[in-house]
Order: structure tokens, then sequence, then C-alpha cells
């Protein structure tokens, strides 16, 4: 019932502050959203900070995917400036709870 | 006849995905063994609520199980299994989590004492107690 998708969003060029602003609200949106939620993490620039996320979830079809991470605080709150949602299949050292 | 619960998260699939599915659909993703252990126990034929979670909390609608517990494709881990359910009808009122938890006659239900189980058993007094509460055919 659900299809996995790899989700890229890419910050607009020098908002790491306001990222560090939203963080805390995009971590609460992810939290009760378990079923949703796969694996996230931030794309790092050569200093180590953030300047984008990496994210797998889980949804119905791609519109509902779309729809998930446009409500998504970074989405919301102009961090993010582009946003790409592709169908993904975890294959390789899948986890077992996956 | 037995009677159960589905909780779903509803943007991820919600019971409108189910509704626009228009046949059976495989219960996957369940990677819990109370829950799996449930479905196992499920005969073609029984009855759930399909729960809304995250922000809505609310009984929502009516799935029937349409096939029993086979392996769940979105995994090649052959210990995960799933039943495939299937649309019944909406209830007329959503059944809210709050109202279930405020009706003495519930308070031996597997969603209020264990909320977090995916899958749940729900009693036929239950059953009738909510469908009731939700204005809605058991």
């Amino acid at each position: 019932m659900t299809k996995m998708f790899a989700v890229i969003g890419l910050d607009k060029p020098d908002h790491f502050a306001r990222r560090q602003e939203v963080r805390p609200a995009h971590l609460a949106y992810w939290e009760e959203k378990t079923d949703a939620m796969v694996l996230a993490g931030p794309f790092l620039d050569e200093n180590g900070n953030a300047v984008g996320s990496m994210m797998v979830i889980r949804a119905a079809d791609h519109d509902a995917a779309t729809a998930l991470v446009g409500a998504d605080p970074y989405a919301t709150e102009g961090v993010f400036a582009s946003v790409e949602v592709k169908p993904w299949n975890w294959v390789i050292k899948r986890p077992e709870h996956i | 006849m037995a009677y159960w619960l589905f909780k779903s998260e509803p943007e991820t699939w919600g019971w409108h995905h189910q509704v626009a599915k228009g046949a059976p659909e495989q219960w996957d993703g369940v990677r819990n063994y109370a829950a799996r252990n449930n479905m196992r126990a499920m005969k073609k034929g029984d009855l759930g609520f399909f729960y809304h979670s995250v922000k809505e909390k609310a009984v929502v609608g009516i799935v029937r199980v349409a096939n029993e517990a086979h392996p769940d494709s979105t995994t090649d881990d052959p210990r995960w299994e799933c039943v495939d359910v299937e649309a019944v009808r909406p209830f007329k009122r959503p059944v809210t989590l709050d109202e279930i938890k405020a009706n003495p006659d519930l308070e031996n239900m597997v969603l209020v004492n264990n909320s977090r189980l995916s899958v749940q058993p729900v009693t036929e007094e239950e059953w009738a107690i909510v469908c009731r509460m939700g204005e809605t055919e058991p």
C-alpha cells in the first residue's frame, strides 16, 4: 500500500541560520510520522554546515509523498530552494525492520 | 467473525487512499511481532476499523479482510506477513480517541491501553459501541 521515495531538498544559498531556526519544527514534523519517515539527514558543505536534506519516506503514491514533503517546515518556512521526489527502493543492506 | 483495528497515518496511507484503491490492498510495512501475529489470526471476512493516527486520532471507516496472511511483498524477510484489506464503508461521524477514552465502556479497549500497537484486536462489544458512536452500521 505504500512505496518508498527518495527526497532531495536543496537549501537556498546562505540559509544555514534559517535552517537552524526551523530545524526543531522540521524534526517535530517528522517525529510523529513514524510510518512515513524511513531515514533522513543533511547534505553538508565543506565547512560541515547543512545545506540541504536527503530523506527516504514512505507514501501511498508520488502525490502523497510530494504533499508530505511540501508540508515539511523546511519547505513551508523558506529553507528549501528546490525539492525532488523520486520513487526509490532499498535493496542492499536493507535493515530487517524496513 | 472477529474484529480488528488498523492504524495508519492519513498522509501516508489514508482512508481516501484505501477507497481510491477500489480493490483489496496488502497492509504492508508492519515490522512488529504483535501486530503481525494479529494479522496471522485474521480470517477472510473479518472486519476492522480504519484508524487515522498522528493528529487526527479517529476511527474513520470500516475495512474487510479480503485475503488472509501472506508474505509482505515489500520485504524479502520471510518473518513479515500481512493481510489484504478492502474498504467497506466510511464512518458517518469519525470517532475520536478522546471520545473513546472518555467512554467507560471502552476502558479495556487495546487502543486505550496500548495505543502504539498498529494492528489491534477489538471485541464484539467494543465494535458495536464504537459503531454506534459513529452513527455507522456495525
